[in-house]
């Protein structure tokens, strides 16, 4: 990976969320789901600017679904990691899994 | 379906990148309407403008960055819109001009970054509040005593007042106390001494004091003298245990006894302590606070305390007045004592307060120079463009758009210059910082902040305005019509904006008079007291601190040998010519208030305390600093062993006690101090005044001098003279040591010259800064009479050469264009020394042994800056004498 390809704090929950929620991936889900698991605030903002970064990178790709199947049901653009995305996110966080042994934070965890 | 709030709907869609807009709505959309159903439609509106509120940063921010970023059709727009085509115009009509862009923009930097740079020692230093919670309100408490109208030394509070403070209720927060010490440290390669100081949880609670690493004190932590739990500053942690993790839980010796390492506090926090709240030395160690078994703390500690919100310092004096009405008759012995409270923060900063003052009014008068003197550079190059002014008002351009382009480029010269002010006044700082090194170790926390940078931001606007000013009048005079009927501008009228010029001139002389005046006082006042006699001999004595460890110099005597034994090892070594120990060595002898009296004359009806020197000395002390007996005879060695209560006296105490002259040696006189009298002591020698405090001090101090065995001190310091350096000294006074205590820690050596010079530092730093800002103003003025000198000559060329041509020499020429420029330079510096003679007031505190309306240095300033301008003035003329008729004749 280039120099300044690395992943930011940020990139990182978006993607392990998107890798997380699979096919049910999209902006309301990720958002949601970064807001439970990491326990802050999160705005539909960040999420979208975080992933149009990635898009740019690469590193996720969108889908349009199908219509949900409700009345007046609109299609989805579902996001997903395109096979650099999965690595370079297997890299950062084997990077900060490295960084971490024999560190206080290694035990708590 | 609900519909979302339609205003934060379209500030979405505004920032929202045209390529994720719609299915940011559509998502946010959807959570909308579950927020309806689940949490209700006004709490959904809520959430959806905080959704959106929180989006707009990210997403402006992702446009801004993003690859493919708009930002440069953003730039395009800009630039095709008319701001920006002002603008550009603008910019292209600076560089058009580089040499005058340049420097406007380095005029600009320079004054205002000079203002910056002070602005934010000011800042940093007097006004900001502490830098933790409630810093605002805290206070130093203290108690004095009132004697006769006079408030005199402040000493710690009485246990029975401090009680009484913490009973009350709604005016105290918390009340946390503080002593200051020395440590003995044991690491690996030996003993080490490091300051340090015990303080109460509260302290630590106060200061928002988390630590690095492990916990703070606790309640259960009250300290003992047999050792418990310390806590370690950051840099002792790094320098002495390699920023080990695992220190915490480790026992250490300190002062020999064990104690438990529970944490590290973090540099930042030990800034804050260093700066003044304990000493101005950095701690190293902190201790809890020793109890005492009867309640509160042992001893008389400092006290600190957070007053309630809303209190101001002279309602808590008022409620602590009130508290002590009913304490007064706990305190033993005493009941003349008064509460005091100091606010904190300008306890901080009692000592440079004024001075720093008067740099932010001096830096403010290089600020109006600078100002000023952009304003001579814009009027000349608007001269020189009169008529392309004209032109463009002939062909129609509105005077409101030529104001607008006037303005559009100061503000690009503002810009510029501001960016330029802040780095200047970055590295600035620094230099003060540097300067200020550790003899004012207050500087230490002084830093540029938002703050500064605001303050820059203002200062630019402001002097983009207060250039501009003028020219923009000039723009209601220009005259298309009559302009550009005649081929050529008359010359016999004056050229547009000569008044404006001219009182420009005088304006920036008269500042800069005032601040070259101010630096001339200054330099002048540091120089007398560089070349004050100490009175002792200085020449090749240096001295070396040495402390000795409670636990194992208990007694007296065991110290006063421990000392008298290295001095008899130096006295024998061939380098050393003499050796001495005392407690203090001067200039950092102690002081002391107190009266003396005189055995078999009733004391006067009225006496008052005064302040005086004091030391502890041994037999050889004298010798040593080369001080010669008047008359009498240093201690002898029998006296220290026998405890004699003795005393030597220095003339001007002598004769002030005895002023018929007789008395003196072989009298016996009594110390009268807050501890009660002391017994008689017998006069055995005076010896001549010498500077006990800094090289200011009053030369007629009453100085005490009280053989060691007085109170045999557990500090004290050896005083050698002795050829060599310094290591070699040190080295020598370490060999000493060894010999007798492989465990003690030996301080490093220094030249008691060094010290002395190290008195004066805050005046030589004041100096320093103002003499800089003296050479700055005057540098900047000299620039403006030359400008605007040089302008006239340029516009006057033909009538020069028709003065020549009609015979006139080239010396009336010189005369003429000499005698205009001198007449606004003198006229300049007769109002800058009025003003400066009229506010000599403010310069008095910063002065020591000179007057500050003192007539030499009048004199020489303004004489430096008339000549200054005349040299400048000259220098123009020179163009003026080198016009040739010929060539000034045929241009026409």
């Amino acid at each position: 990976m280039a120099k300044g390809d690395y992943l930011a704090e940020f990139e990182i929950y978006v993607m392990l969320a998107v890798l997380r929620l699979g096919e049910e991936a999209y902006g309301v889900t990720i958002r949601r789901e970064i807001e439970e698991r990491a326990g802050r605030p999160v705005s539909i903002g960040a999420v979208y600017a975080t992933l149009g970064r990635l898009e740019e990178k690469g590193l996720v790709g969108f889908q349009v679904s199908d219509p949900q199947p409700v009345k007046g049901g609109r299609s989805r653009k579902l996001v997903s990691l395109t096979p650099t995305g999965r690595s370079a996110l297997d890299h950062s966080t084997a990077m900060l899994q490295r960084m971490m042994q024999g560190t206080s934070i290694a035990q708590e965890s | 379906m609900r519909s979302p709030p339609p205003l934060s709907r379209s500030v979405l869609s505004f920032f929202a990148d045209g390529k994720v807009r719609e299915d940011i709505l559509e998502n946010l959309q959807e959570e909308f309407q579950e927020h309806v159903r689940v949490i209700g439609e006004p709490a959904a509106r809520r959430w959806y403008r905080g959704q959106v509120f929180r989006s707009i940063g990210p997403l402006f921010w992702w446009r801004l960055t993003r690859r493919d970023a708009g930002w440069r059709t953003a730039v395009r727009n800009l630039a095709r819109s008319s701001i920006g085509k002002e603008a550009q115009y603008a910019l292209r009509s600076l560089l058009g001009t580089p040499g005058f862009s340049l420097v406007v923009i380095l005029t600009f930097s320079l004054g205002i970054g000079a203002n910056t740079a002070v602005f934010s020692l000011v800042h940093s230093l007097i006004l900001e509040p502490l830098p933790f919670p409630g810093g605002d309100r805290m206070v130093q408490l203290w108690r004095y005593e009132e004697f006769e109208g006079q408030r005199r030394a402040l000493f710690p509070p009485a246990a029975p007042m401090v009680a009484a403070w913490q009973e009350s209720e709604g005016v105290f927060q918390e009340i946390g106390g503080y002593t200051e010490e020395e440590f003995h440290l044991t690491v690996e390669d030996g003993v080490v001494s490091v300051m340090g100081v015990r303080v109460s949880p509260e302290i630590l609670s106060m200061v928002s004091a988390t630590p690095l690493l492990g916990r703070s004190f606790g309640e259960a932590d009250a300290g003992s003298s047999h050792g418990s739990v310390a806590l370690l500053s950051e840099e002792i942690w790094e320098n002495r245990f390699g920023s080990d993790v695992s220190v915490i839980g480790r026992v250490v010796g300190i002062d020999g006894a064990p104690h438990a390492i529970v944490g590290v506090l973090p540099s930042a926090l030990s800034r804050v302590l260093e700066s003044g709240f304990f000493g101005a030395q950095s701690k190293g160690i902190f201790l809890p606070l020793v109890a005492d078994p009867a309640g509160g703390w042992s001893g008389t500690p400092n006290i600190l305390a957070r007053v309630e919100p809303g209190l101001s310092i002279t309602s808590v004096q008022e409620r602590l007045e009130v508290i002590q009405s009913g304490v007064a008759h706990l305190i033993e012995g005493q009941n003349e004592w008064f509460p005091l409270a100091i606010s904190a923060r300008e306890a901080l900063a009692p000592n440079f307060r004024r001075g720093l003052w008067v740099m932010f009014g001096a830096v403010g008068i290089v600020l109006l120079i600078a100002c000023a003197n952009i304003a001579t550079l814009l009027l000349v190059r608007r001269l020189a463009r009169g008529d392309e002014m004209n032109v463009r008002l002939a062909l129609g351009a509105g005077r409101t758009r030529l104001a607008g382009q006037l303005l559009t480029e100061s503000f690009l010269l503002g810009a510029a210059g501001t960016f330029l002010a802040f780095l200047t006044a970055a590295w600035m700082v620094d230099g003060a910082i540097w300067i200020a090194g550790n003899s004012i170790p207050e500087f230490q926390a002084a830093r540029l902040d938002g703050e500064a940078f605001g303050f820059a931001v203002a200062a630019g606007l402001f002097t983009v305005f207060a250039f501009s000013f003028i020219p923009l009048l000039q723009l209601g005079k220009l005259d298309p019509a009559g302009a550009l009927a005649r081929k050529r501008p008359r010359e016999t009228r004056r050229p547009v904006g000569w008044t404006a010029h001219k009182s420009l001139v005088v304006v920036q002389v008269s500042l800069a008079t005032v601040l070259v005046l101010s630096a001339g006082l200054l330099t002048n006042s540091l120089g007398r007291l560089l070349s004050v006699d100490p009175g002792l001999d200085t020449e090749g004595l240096a001295a070396v601190g040495l402390d000795l460890p409670r636990s194992r110099y208990d007694l007296g005597t065991e110290r006063i040998s421990f000392f008298d034994g290295i001095v008899r090892g130096l006295e024998t070594h061939p380098r050393v010519s003499a050796v001495g120990w005392a407690r203090f060595v001067p200039p950092r002898v102690a002081g002391a208030a107190g009266m003396v009296n005189v055995e078999g004359r009733p004391p006067p009806p009225e006496r008052h305390m005064e302040g005086h020197a004091g030391n502890w000395v041994s037999p050889t002390y004298f010798r040593a600093v080369g001080v010669p007996f008047l008359e009498g005879r240093a201690f002898t060695q029998a006296e220290i062993s026998d405890e004699a209560e003795v005393v030597i006296l220095n003339r001007s105490g002598a004769e002030r006690l005895w002023p018929d002259g007789g008395g003196g040696v072989g009298t016996r006189i009594q110390l009268d101090s807050d501890y009660g009298p002391s017994p008689w002591m017998r006069v055995v020698g005076i010896v001549p005044d010498f500077k006990a405090w800094w090289l200011g001090d009053r030369p007629d101090r009453l100085q005490i001098y009280l053989p060691v065995s007085n109170i045999p001190p557990r500090s004290g310091v050896i005083l050698v003279r002795a050829s060599g350096d310094l290591g070699e000294i040190a080295t020598l006074v370490q060999g000493q040591v060894r010999r007798l205590d492989s465990a003690l820690p030996v301080g490093g050596a220094f030249w008691v010259a060094d010290a002395f010079h190290q008195s004066v530092a805050r005046q030589r730093f004041q100096t320093f800064l103002l003499s800089g800002l003296g050479v700055l103003g005057m540098l900047l003025a000299i620039l403006g009479v030359y400008g605007v000198l040089s302008l006239s000559v340029t516009r006057r060329t033909r009538e020069i050469g028709v003065r020549l041509a009609l015979g006139a020499t080239r010396g009336d020429i010189n005369r003429r264009v000499l005698g205009q420029g001198l007449r606004a330079v003198a006229l300049g510096a007769a109002i800058g020394l009025g003003f400066s003679y009229l506010s000599s007031e403010l310069l008095t505190d910063l002065l020591w042994g000179i007057e500050a309306t003192d007539p030499a240095t009048f004199l020489t300033c303004s004489g430096a800056v008339i000549l200054a301008g005349l040299f400048a003035t000259y220098v123009s003329s020179r163009r003026a004498m080198g016009i040739d008729p010929v060539e000034a004749l045929r241009r026409e």
